[in-house]
């Protein structure tokens, strides 16, 4: 009796311990989560004030010392490089290992350990897309360079000093809500930080929706609405800059494009708008101070915790102050005693499509160059949690991975046809840390143009301001050298004119210094004009941007570092300056008082200007949207592959200059549908629209609908933000729409003394209980920007820290 | 019966703070080996002791970090107020810690 007693209970009390420690699908063990001692609640965090702290660990040299100032942004103090790489590890680590550790291991396509079968199909996509092939490349080639391969073991060390240090009890939140446990860092890991900075910047083509649109409109049609060059192009090099060098030989086309995607349905994402960047640099001659002012914001995805950390790197060596990737050693943007750079990405074309001709379905060996070569194989493993272990061969060409072996039925593996190989430039072996250690360090141009060398991509335009008065930009990266529209198609993979053969010697990449306007700009536009000798793609960004910044600078005198913050919170859309007097005359009277008889009097007197609270861009919005969709829907909605449309900027100028055109005629038997018609319907579904969020037009407010919000990185519900009140949207200079915008708004004044400002919608922190986790976000939403406190000396900080650091917010 | 509740309190923190969270089970036994002399007081100190012990720990912890994470995690599970966190923590260590000291209580029997 007794024992049946003693057994009952012990085995009642087992069964709860179990069920307790044990998730169930998506939702976590409770035990390990909610228990008090190792669970949730030590994950918090007491808040920190600005301090000092001198770390003293077996592997320093020296000591070094580390100020944190009041926005929790660590001045690190050291004496040599290796001491500075550990430093900057260790306190990025603290702040960000989390981060750190999850986006590597979504880099490398391991999700599925973590999360279980739900990820497998994301996992897959990594391995085949070749993240970890191109991080195993470049570790090769570091192996091959010591000095910059002691950088990243540098830097590692720190990394797992602070894993070390950790105490299981006290992880991140993230790790207990999710349950997984940190895992050491290494220097693969750094450069599969650089692969997804890759992926995100240029990890895409878009050969397929061209080569299909291209089968089913045909040579005409692309010419028209898909040209390289056309009127309004403002390049980002000027149209007068004379290229003083020889071209290398340009490869002859072998013939016309061969599309065989036509009857594939592929599940390809439009490629995003929003990915892009703005930099400009103003020469001395046009600033209050006579010196320049560089300027740039990279507009990425804003997630908590944020891309970027904030950090001052200070040695025996160099004196650097900006941001940097959590992950990878020195600073990315930024500026020190001499110099300041920014960076712009390049929409070139840097990852190609070949189709693939096999000899037989075993798929091992292929055509190329009149003979079957061999494929090499590659095994993937993907542990999944709670499931079998997937093992995948990746086939391999010359050109790179075959995505596909077989047509995948679902998921991101639909993004590319079978037998397809990917040719991206992040496979090949290359040393962009040279370039960051370099221009951390650069003192002149001399200095910035050697550092450029080591770059192969991401392709980015590189802007240049310094102390002596100079101002430069370089459109910088590893370019194949390509006949005319090589790679906007997909390639045929046996004929060897289609391979990388040669690449643009750096002396001849589109560069201008300290040009006779007083400025250099870059917003992703095209980077030249069509006399520049070689071909680099045609899918650069729209010239909105670009204009409206060469506009506001052309017209710039005696310009201050609050002038360049206007310019980075400009919301004028010139896009609806053109548009809204072509679209308005084109309404008839009738329509015109249909509804609310004011709102088009509202729109012709509107400043363009997308402001949160203005109702002006909200009608615009809508209407575009809804005139755009009725000129193409009929053309390419339902279409059973994956086309791409023409853009705004050419649906404008046939709006502009032929609306006669036949693609504004939509009218069947008895029923006449010109462009008027079309404007008309487009007006009256906007404001039917807009009703049945509001029946008064004043709630029609712009930030309502451009729906900025910065959400957490794994997209965990209640750690992001939301409903953020700020002005802007994707073709405006203030780049913000939904999850994208500026990641990083920097003004460098370059002064004797040199002066910077910056903001980030995040916060130093990546611990969600933190007050630093999303500090700077309202700041970065009402226009603010905080002054950067960069210091000449160890001890300028530390006296600045007895006094009290207090930064205030500066609003222009 | 005071011993039982502070050999379970202090039994479980103590072995929390190195060992996974469900090893508290065996200090709380062993309060029920040595402690109460009825079975209910046996569950009573399992319950009291552990519940109260990890009540005030949670309590600690949400005042240390100013009530900041609290209020994300109710946010995470849409909670509507935080206090639904504290039920669940301490019900399941109070439970727990009852079930175990009654099952150390039942081990010697001593009933009469």
């Amino acid at each position: 009796m007794k024992w049946i007693k003693v057994l009952i209970t012990a085995v009642i009390t087992i069964i709860l311990v179990i069920l307790l420690n044990t998730p169930f699908g998506s939702i976590p063990a409770v035990g390990p989560l909610f228990n008090p001692v190792s669970g949730f609640w030590q994950s918090g965090k007491s808040q920190q004030a600005a301090r000092s702290e001198t770390l003293r660990h077996p592997e320093l040299s020296k000591p070094v010392v580390v100020v944190y100032d009041d926005r929790l942004v660590p001045h690190i103090f050291a004496e040599n490089d290796y001491d500075l790489y550990f430093a900057q590890g260790y306190v990025t680590a603290r702040d960000r290992f989390w981060q750190m550790d999850f986006q590597t291991r979504a880099a490398a396509g391991r999700v599925s350990e973590i999360v279980g079968e739900d990820a497998n199909d994301y996992d897959l996509y990594q391995r085949r897309i070749g993240m970890v092939y191109g991080a195993q490349n470049m570790l090769d080639y570091y192996n091959e360079h010591p000095e910059m391969l002691a950088l990243l073991e540098a830097y590692t060390d720190g990394v797992n000093r602070h894993i070390e240090n950790l105490s299981p009890r006290h992880l991140p939140v993230e790790y207990k809500i999710m349950g997984f446990k940190p895992e050491k860092w290494t220097p693969l890991k750094s450069l599969l930080v650089q692969m997804n900075m890759s992926a995100t910047l240029n990890g895409r083509t878009d050969a397929y929706q061209m080569s299909n649109t291209l089968e089913r409109f045909g040579d005409a049609f692309i010419e028209r609405f898909y040209p390289a060059f056309y009127d309004g192009v403002v390049p980002i090099i000027p149209e007068d800059t004379e290229w003083d060098f020889e071209p290398v030989d340009i490869p002859v086309s072998p013939n016309a494009v061969e599309n065989t995607t036509s009857s594939v349905n592929l599940g390809i994402p439009e490629s995003n708008p929003s990915i892009g960047s703005n930099s400009w640099a103003v020469d001395g001659s046009r600033t209050i101070t006579g010196v320049p002012l560089l300027a740039n914001d990279m507009h990425l995805s804003m997630t908590l915790p944020a891309i970027w950390y904030e950090v001052q790197l200070f040695n025996n060596n160099v004196n650097v102050y900006g941001v940097s990737l959590p992950g990878l050693p020195g600073v990315v943007v930024g500026f020190n005693e001499d110099i300041a750079w920014g960076f712009t990405n390049s929409g070139a074309n840097v990852m190609d499509i070949y189709e693939i001709t096999f000899k037989d379905e075993t798929q091992s060996e292929y055509y190329h160059d009149g003979e079957w070569k061999p494929v090499t194989k590659s095994v993937e493993t993907i542990l999944v949690r709670g499931g079998e272990v997937i093992a995948d061969t990746v086939f391999y060409t010359h050109h790179g991975p075959i995505h596909n072996r077989v047509e995948a039925e679902s998921g991101m593996g639909r993004r590319f046809p079978a037998g397809h190989a990917v040719q991206w430039i992040a496979h090949k072996p290359s040393l962009e840390m040279k370039t960051f250690y370099k221009l951390n360090r650069a003192e002149n141009y001399d200095d910035y143009y050697e550092s450029m060398k080591f770059f192969d991509g991401p392709a980015q335009n590189f802007t240049y301001a310094d102390r002596h008065g100079n101002i430069a930009l370089w459109h910088n990266g590893k370019f194949p050298v390509r006949y005319e529209g090589m790679g906007d198609f997909i390639l045929d993979g046996s004929k060897p004119e289609n391979d990388w053969n040669a690449f643009i010697p750096h002396d001849h990449k589109p560069h201008h210094k300290n040009p006779g306007r007083g400025f250099v700009s870059s917003a992703n536009q095209h980077p030249v004009s069509p006399d520049y000798p070689y071909y680099l793609g045609r899918f650069f960004a729209t010239s909105e941007r670009g204009a409206r910044i060469n506009e506001v600078l052309e017209a710039g005198e005696q310009m201050s570092y609050l002038n360049m913050m206007m310019l980075h919170l400009d919301n004028i859309n010139l896009q609806a300056r053109e548009a809204i007097p072509v679209m308005t005359a084109h309404l008839d009277r009738e329509t015109r008082g249909l509804h609310e008889p004011g709102l088009i009097d509202r729109l012709l007197n509107w400043n363009y200007s997308m402001d949160a609270n203005s109702v002006e861009a909200t009608l615009y919005h809508f209407w575009w949207n809804n005139f755009r969709n009725s000129v193409w829907n009929d053309l390419f909605e339902n279409a059973d592959t994956p086309l791409r449309r023409p853009s705004d900027t050419q649906t404008l100028k046939l709006l502009v200059n032929e609306p006669d055109s036949e693609f504004f005629d939509k009218s069947s038997v008895g029923n006449i549908v010109k462009l008027p018609q079309l404007i008309a319907k487009a007006w009256n579904d906007t404001i039917e629209q807009l009703r049945e969020h509001s029946e008064d037009p004043n709630d029609w407010q712009w930030w309502q609908f451009n729906n900025v919000r910065v959400p957490h990185i794994a997209n965990i519900p209640g750690l992001g933000r939301t409903e953020i009140e700020t002005s802007g949207t994707n073709i405006a200079v203030n780049a913000t729409r939904g999850t994208h915008g500026p990641s990083w708004r920097m003004v460098v004044s370059l002064e004797n003394e040199v002066r910077g400002w910056g903001v980030y919608p995040g916060g130093q922190s990546g611990n969600p209980a933190s007050k630093n986790y999303d500090a700077f976000v309202d700041s970065w939403a009402n226009g603010g920007f905080f002054p950067l406190h960069f210091y000449r000396s160890k001890e300028e900080a530390l006296e600045h820290l007895t006094r009290g650091i207090q930064t205030m917010e500066v609003t222009p | 019966m005071k011993a039982a509740i502070l050999i379970a309190a202090l039994g479980s923190w103590g072995v929390m703070l190195f060992f996974p969270w469900w090893t508290f089970v065996l200090p709380c036994v062993i309060a029920g080996v040595i402690g109460p002399d009825r079975g209910f007081k046996a569950f009573l100190s399992g319950f009291i002791g552990v519940g109260l012990l990890w009540l005030i720990l949670a309590l600690f912890a949400d005042w240390q970090n100013s009530y900041v994470l609290t209020s994300l995690m109710a946010d995470i599970l849409s909670f509507d107020s935080t206090w639904l966190l504290y039920l669940i923590t301490v019900s399941m260590g109070a439970i727990i810690g009852a079930l175990s000291c009654l099952t150390g209580y039942l081990i010697l029997g001593r009933t009469r």
